[in-house]
């Protein structure tokens, strides 16, 4: 039987299939730019309680009034209100984890805000960023405004307005983003509220 | 042994007959066990173009051989073939005496094959079925295994679905111009009048057609070329039927020039091996043939086959652990009977006249005309805005509250909550005892005051009505060529449209999409409003046209060392669908004719043998072809509109083998390598999916949608190994193997079509989801490594026995292309409008997410065996095989459920340990057993 080169051949044919690369090494997740930062407060959400979210500070500068978690139609945000306080004067402070800004190009912050029985500019919701915040001490950091679209006292309540594009690019290192209501429990022009939510600060394409 | 004469058991005696003046040999077969002389059974002597066939006498005579060791392959069909080395002496006519063939056992053994190629895989109306029948009775061992071996665990040879192989009856193509397939039940059950059968592997030539790359089957059934006899069988077995009933008559030509051929059989079961599939199907066949003389002869071929049964439902793990692997949600018991609800059946008569022409010794031209048409339904319960009579539905499961989340905070899983737990076990519970239909129920919903049916069953039903016309002619234009040339004209008329079988006790029902409003809501504006009843139909009615015309050539060298041939094909696809309904959704594009879609094709191959020897032989095959895309992916929205996909080109597949073979008398084997490459392939679906679109209003994105997938490419590359080694004149040895990797090789285009965004003003509501990231992906479909080793003891008593041990790994799980773009990681609640990611997204738990799944390999242990008797001129047979010994519980096949289309919900599906969308799949039967006992008179 001429069989004598029919194993040689087998052989080489076994040795391809085994040394070829498998085809799982090609698979690729689809596309997507993870973001750098995301808010929704919707971890652990419970409504209307003292907002408390890893990493956050819920700090009352004056007066006893803090963020709460609220929840409304299944999305829960932030919210600041004087309303029934009992304090003269009220500036609550919401600040984020520091979010590292290095390696991250084109930056860019959105969020959006709403209010309601807002009626007063000095009723004021503002937004800044801080590289130098502790973690605690609200004092000791420089607080750079921001320039945001926000709700104003003509807008519809509980309509959110979107922040619109805010450029970190400039940004390296560590920041913290603050949200700051001033209001008043006891002067009834100035205890409206303010909603805060959805904060994404992602890579712009 | 070179010296001597090698002989085998069946070569009974060999004489030298001296004084001849000749060089050669002359013999006379005859059949092994009724000793009847064997007429036109082909001798050829290897590496030479020396055949000839037997007489009616069964005799054979060369002269003029060349001096030396010859070898001698003898062969007819259904019988084995024989290897004869024999050495031939200056002036001498070698007698060989009687030369025995054996009857095929494998024609047997397919009896029980063809229960396991008409089971379907998957929930597709196309109504033919997706698993490769093909070259089931072929010759070759490697393919043998394939077929008995490891088909029932739905291995495909060379990963290539069946619209690749050509399926002829008389040479006139049987693939459906709907998807390509060709409808097995068409002929099923007809075993023994479709035994003539020829094929061609790969890309290999074949007479009759140029043919698809994964091979071609001819079935012949011209009267005259039957074997005179009758042959009545019964069988028994507990796969997809419980009994089977055949008989054959074949009267031979007379001398009046006339032949025919009759068969009948019945296959039924009350249930088959999984719950709730019954079977019954009825078969008829008859071909009439008068040979008017020499040159013209005219056959009349009627197949009508019908063939209805209960389909299983593919099942997830969830389901499967609580109710066993042979459960079937599609059935109930309706007054102490199972009754199946999703029925397929299949009743398409075949009328063929076939006029062969013998012009000259060298010349034939065979012509025919063939018409088929008739009815495919596969029936389900429609439930117009009622609950999913389904007990498998999502919200009937444990599952639906053991994955719930937390609805205010998507990361605070509540499925292992007090309340959720108690909900889960009374789901359980409420599941366990209500696991099948409740046909009682939905009798109950329809008794309505006014008699309107809120459950209906209903059919999808396709009418083809077919012509085809073709001519085939093959002339030997010189000594060492062959020219092969045919043209094919085929016309189709399909009609498509619900048909209302059962109103399970209403009045009427009432035709319109419940999940739109207005006049959006009607099936046809033309007929607004409508009420039906049993025998209507409803809710979508068109016609799908097609006209195809191919043409072929081919040119077969053959000479001593080399045998080489080359093959062109050019194909004329025109599609057109009439709308029969003005749909609500799409006034200006349902009704009527629209736009003309015109495909034209070529193909191209080539190949060669290179003969070492008489006994090793290299070939190798390349082909080249671009094919029309299906109907069925020309008009993906078919029911609705008569939109087509944009820019929808054909495929374009190229081919490749090489294979080194040996075939002496004792050691036959077979290597091969093979690629193939398809470019620009589709696939459409369809399924309700969520968090898709954008959120509109609240539904959280989520739709009723069809998937078109665009411009895929897949590489298909392998080899194959088949070897048999006769031990001893009675104990054979085979080993198979075939590794393959089949994948995905780019990254296809998505988009999906959204008939809830159809207005005038927006009539092809189609949204594109750019690439989905598939390559490098398995294609699914079956086992890509497959090894069998197998051992045959035949004993001169007309008895044999064989075992085979299969080890089959590397399936895939059928993975969603959907899931896959990058709309996965879109968050449809991102209120900025600039498809931010999911906050929670990470790659590298999407890449876990997305990982596809492999299903576990498994060995099956299988026993065939069979006697036969010889009474007078009766011979009975029995024919007995156990697949599957160990009862080995194993998945076929699956697919991921494209409900949850995005991160989060797959994400939150999967965390939850307890998926409610988790893939779905097909079981293999378990322990099986197939007994045949057959008379021939």
């Amino acid at each position: 039987m001429k069989t004598n080169n029919f194993l040689p051949i087998l052989g080489c044919i076994i040795f391809l299939l085994l040394t070829s690369c498998s085809p799982e090494d090609d698979i690729k997740n689809p596309d997507f730019n993870p973001l750098v930062f995301s808010e929704d407060f919707s971890k652990g959400a419970i409504d209307n309680t003292i907002l408390n979210l890893e990493g956050w500070s819920n700090i009352a500068e004056v007066g006893n009034a803090k963020w709460k978690t609220q929840i409304h139609s299944g999305n829960p945000y932030a919210e600041f209100s004087s309303y029934q306080s009992n304090d003269a004067v009220n500036i609550g402070w919401l600040i984020s984890p520091a979010i590292n800004m290095d390696a991250v190009e084109g930056a860019t912050l959105q969020f959006r805000a709403n209010q309601s029985y807002v009626s007063s500019g000095a009723n004021s919701l503002e937004v800044f960023i801080a590289t130098d915040y502790n973690g605690n001490n609200l004092t000791t950091a420089n607080w750079q405004p921001i320039t945001a679209k926000l709700p104003t006292t003509s807008s519809p309540y509980f309509e959110y307005v979107i922040s619109g594009e805010i450029d970190l690019s400039s940004y390296t290192g560590k920041i913290n983003i603050a949200f700051k209501v001033k209001g008043s429990g006891t002067n009834t022009t100035l205890d409206g509220s303010y909603q805060v939510d959805d904060i994404r600060i992602y890579t712009k394409q | 042994m070179k010296k001597t004469i090698f002989s085998t058991l069946f070569v009974l005696q060999i004489v030298f007959a001296f004084g001849q003046t000749n060089t050669g040999f002359t013999g006379k077969v005859v059949d092994s066990k009724t000793q009847n002389p064997l007429q036109s059974v082909i001798v050829s002597i290897q590496n030479t173009n020396l055949t000839q066939l037997s007489d009616s006498n069964g005799k054979f005579s060369f002269d003029k051989v060349e001096v030396g060791n010859q070898l001698i392959r003898i062969r007819t069909n259904g019988y084995k073939d024989q290897l004869l080395q024999v050495e031939i002496t200056e002036g001498q006519l070698l007698d060989l005496g009687t030369v025995t063939l054996e009857e095929d056992q494998t024609i047997e053994q397919q009896l029980s094959l063809i229960t396991i190629t008409e089971s379907d895989l998957g929930d597709d109306n196309s109504g033919s079925e997706s698993t490769s029948g093909l070259l089931q009775s072929s010759r070759d061992v490697f393919q043998q295994a394939a077929a008995f071996n490891w088909g029932q665990a739905r291995f495909r040879i060379r990963g290539l679905d069946n619209e690749n192989a050509t399926t002829m009856i008389n040479g006139v193509m049987m693939n459906k111009i709907y998807d390509g397939r060709p409808q097995w039940s068409n002929w099923g059950g007809l075993n023994d009048a479709t035994r003539n059968q020829e094929f061609s592997m790969g890309t290999a030539p074949s007479d009759y057609t140029f043919g698809g790359i994964l091979g071609t089957q001819e079935i012949n059934t011209r009267a005259s070329i039957y074997r005179p006899g009758t042959r009545i069988s019964f069988s028994g077995t507990n796969t997809n039927y419980n009994w089977r009933t055949m008989a054959t008559h074949a009267s031979g030509l007379n001398k009046d020039g006339w032949a025919y051929v009759i068969s009948a059989s019945r296959r039924w079961a009350q249930e088959g091996y999984f719950e709730g599939t019954d079977y019954s199907a009825n078969s008829l066949f008859a071909s009439i043939e008068k040979k008017f003389n020499g040159h013209h002869s005219l056959n009349f071929t009627t197949i009508y086959a019908e063939n209805s049964r209960g389909k299983s439902s593919p099942n997830s793990d969830e389901v499967t652990q609580l109710v066993g692997e042979k459960y079937n949600s599609y059935w109930g018991y309706q007054d102490g009977k199972k009754r199946n609800s999703r029925d397929k059946d299949v009743e398409e008569p075949i009328l063929m006249l076939n006029h062969f022409w013998k012009i000259s010794d060298k010349t034939n031209l065979n012509t025919s005309i063939t018409h088929q048409f008739g009815k495919i339904g596969n029936s389900r319960i429609d439930n117009q805005g009622s609950g999913n009579p389904d007990p498998t539905y999502y919200g009937n499961l444990p599952s639906f509250y053991t994955s719930q989340y937390n609805l205010d905070d998507y990361t605070d899983f509540q499925g292992n909550s007090p309340e959720n737990i108690t909900n889960g076990i009374a789901s359980r519970n409420n599941f366990l005892n209500n696991r099948q239909i409740d046909w009682l129920q939905l009798y109950e919903a329809n008794k309505t005051s006014d008699g309107h049916s809120a459950y209906i069953l209903y059919e999808d039903r396709t009418d083809d009505k077919v012509w085809t016309a073709n001519s085939i002619l093959n002339s030997q234009l010189a000594d060492h060529i062959i020219m092969n040339a045919g043209a094919t004209f085929r016309k189709l008329n399909s009609h498509n449209f619900a048909n209302l079988l059962d109103l399970l006790g209403g009045q009427y029902y009432q035709d319109y999409d419940n999940f739109q409003v207005g006049l959006e809501q009607e099936s046809d504006l033309n007929n607004p409003q409508r009420r039906v009843v049993e025998g209507n139909a409803f809710a979508y009615n068109y016609n799908l046209l097609a006209n195809t015309f191919d043409a072929f050539t081919q040119f077969k060298f053959n000479y001593k060392k080399i045998d080489f041939y080359m093959a062109q094909t050019f194909v004329r696809t025109e599609y057109q669908r009439e709308g029969l309904y003005k749909n609500g959704l799409y006034p200006t594009n349902s009704f009527g004719k629209g736009a003309k879609y015109v495909f034209e094709n070529f193909g191209f191959k080539g190949g060669l043998t290179y003969k070492i020897s008489g006994k090793q032989y290299l070939t190798y095959n390349a082909a080249y072809l671009t094919k029309a895309p299906s109907l069925r992916n020309v008009f993906p929205n078919a029911r609705l509109n008569n939109n087509s996909i944009e820019g929808l080109t054909g495929e374009s597949i190229a081919s490749m083998d090489a294979s080194y073979i040996v075939r002496t008398p004792k050691f036959k084997s077979r290597i091969t390598a093979y690629y193939t490459n398809i470019k620009n392939a589709t696939e459409t679906s369809f399924f309700f999916g969520e968090g898709i679109f954008d959120d509109d209003g609240g539904d959280g994105g989520d739709a009723f949608v069809a998937e078109t997938t665009t411009n895929i490419e897949k590489l298909n590359i392998g080899a194959e190994l088949g070897m048999e080694y006769q031990i001893t004149s009675t104990i054979k040895l085979t080993a198979n193997a075939a590794y393959g990797e089949y994948t995905y090789n780019n990254n296809p285009s998505v988009s999906l079509n959204n008939d809830n965004l159809a207005s005038p003003t927006n009539t092809n509501p189609t949204l594109d989801f750019g690439t989905a990231k598939l390559k490098g992906y398995r294609l699914a479909g079956g086992p890509q490594t497959a090894t069998s080793v197998g051992i045959e003891y035949r004993d001169p008593k007309f008895w044999w026995i064989g075992a085979n041990a299969n080890y089959l790994a590397n399936n895939y799980l059928d993975v969603s292309a959907l899931l896959r773009t990058d709309n996965f990681f879109k968050n449809p609640q991102d209120p900025y409008g600039l498809d931010l990611p999911f906050p929670e997204a990470t790659d590298a738990r999407a890449k876990e997410l997305l990982k596809q799944k492999r299903f576990d390999d498994f060995t099956l242990i299988n026993l065939v065996g069979g006697k036969s008797w010889k009474i007078n001129n009766t011979t009975f047979g029995l024919f007995a095989s156990i697949n599957n010994v160990f009862d080995v519980v194993y998945k076929t096949g699956g697919f991921e459920q494209a409900r949850n289309a995005n991160f989060r919900e797959v994400n939150q599906d999967i965390s939850s340990g307890t998926p409610a969308f988790a893939p779905r799949f097909f079981y293999g039967y378990g322990r099986t057993y197939f007994v045949n006992l057959y008379v021939n008179l």
